[in-house]
């Protein structure tokens, strides 16, 4: 089965990209897929690249990279939401003459349109959030 | 796409506004995904009932006007704009204090509606 | 049809939980976690409340459940205590999944 996930809140701050995350390694290890895992909200905070993170902390945005690279996931960061909470890869840091980009590796910034698009193509679509 | 193949998608909202940015953008993704032609439908139940109420003025505060964001819902072409009943009464708002003509419906109605949809997106 | 709900807020700060018992339909599922495991305790009033919807299947997510200090236990009666994988079969179970957030 493919499943799809929307993640509304940032790491830490609040548990939802953690439960995302783990439901992703569940249902991957039972053998489904996840085609994507959409950021909107301050779910947009897990693409940061900048975050120093404690070394007895879980490294969220290096964690959903590892699992995209192993296992083919799609991790799409809403252009719109992150536009407005600052989060630019380098094409979008150019067109709006921001001279830095902080995007992690592993993540897109697509539009609104990828997330209905997984709602209509996944068989289920799961919805973490505060 | 034939209507068959159209899949029901319910966005609920049960937050106020202005507090939390989760209302708008929840109606931003509402009013661009309404472009990819699915059933589409909005429930405004527990603290989102706040969303509808009319004559919002929030110019002191520098922030858009939210009323004026779901009026927008009207233009497009939406499966059902419902506001739960029950909600409304909790919170003595009565149906003509609302900025758009929802459909008001019953608590299990609601539910019911819920449950025949392909997909429900909460923010 | 049938329906999974997921609720993750304490009915104790939030009416995610609440809302949540007020429109799922008789046969549907509800699993909570993070923080809605404290909607399942037991001499509490939304466990009682949890305890006595027989008319719905009840899941606690016991990743959530350990992390807090609780374990099966501690829960209500009738309801059942599932891992992330027990959530993915669930999720798998049932056509839609909608969450209270």
């Amino acid at each position: 089965m493919q499943f799809a996930l929307l993640v509304n809140e940032g790491p830490y701050q609040h548990q939802a990209a953690d439960s995302a995350w783990h439901f992703a390694r569940a249902a991957l290890a039972k053998g489904h897929g996840i085609s994507r895992v959409f950021f909107y909200h301050d779910g947009v905070y897990n693409g940061t690249r900048l975050g120093v993170v404690p070394q007895d902390e879980r490294h969220i945005p290096e964690r959903w990279a590892l699992l995209a690279k192993e296992h083919d996931v799609d991790l799409v960061i809403c252009v719109a939401a992150a536009q407005r909470r600052g989060i630019l890869d380098a094409a979008e840091s150019r067109r709006h003459g921001k001279g830095a980009d902080n995007l992690a590796e592993g993540f897109r910034i697509g539009g609104l349109g990828q997330l209905i698009e997984s709602g209509i193509e996944a068989d289920r679509l799961l919805v973490f959030g505060d | 796409m034939a209507a068959a193949n159209k899949k029901r998608i319910l966005y609920v909202q049960r937050r106020a506004p202005y507090g939390s940015l989760y209302a708008q953008e929840a109606l931003e993704m509402l009013l661009m995904g309404a472009a990819f032609g699915q059933r589409v439908s909005i429930a405004f139940l527990d603290d989102g009932v706040f969303q509808l109420k009319a004559e919002q003025a929030p110019s002191a505060l520098g922030m858009k006007n939210f009323g004026r964001m779901v009026r927008a819902l009207e233009l497009h072409d939406l499966e059902g704009i419902y506001v739960e009943r029950e909600s409304l009464d909790e919170r003595n708002l009565k149906s003509g204090q609302l900025v758009l003509p929802a459909e008001v419906v019953r608590r299990a109605e609601l539910s019911q509606l819920m449950a025949e949809q392909d997909l429900v997106l909460s923010f | 049809m049938s329906t999974l709900h997921l609720v993750n807020k304490s009915p104790f700060e939030k009416d995610a939980f609440d809302s949540c018992l007020r429109h799922a339909l008789p046969g549907s599922a509800v699993l909570l976690i993070e923080d809605g495991i404290y909607g399942a305790l037991q001499g509490t009033a939304p466990g009682d409340c949890f305890g006595q919807a027989t008319e719905l299947q009840r899941y606690v997510l016991v990743e959530d459940l350990r992390a807090r200090g609780f374990g099966a236990e501690h829960l209500v009666v009738g309801v059942q205590v599932i891992d992330y994988e027990g959530f993915v079969d669930l999720a798998v179970a049932h056509e839609l999944v909608q969450s209270w957030l």
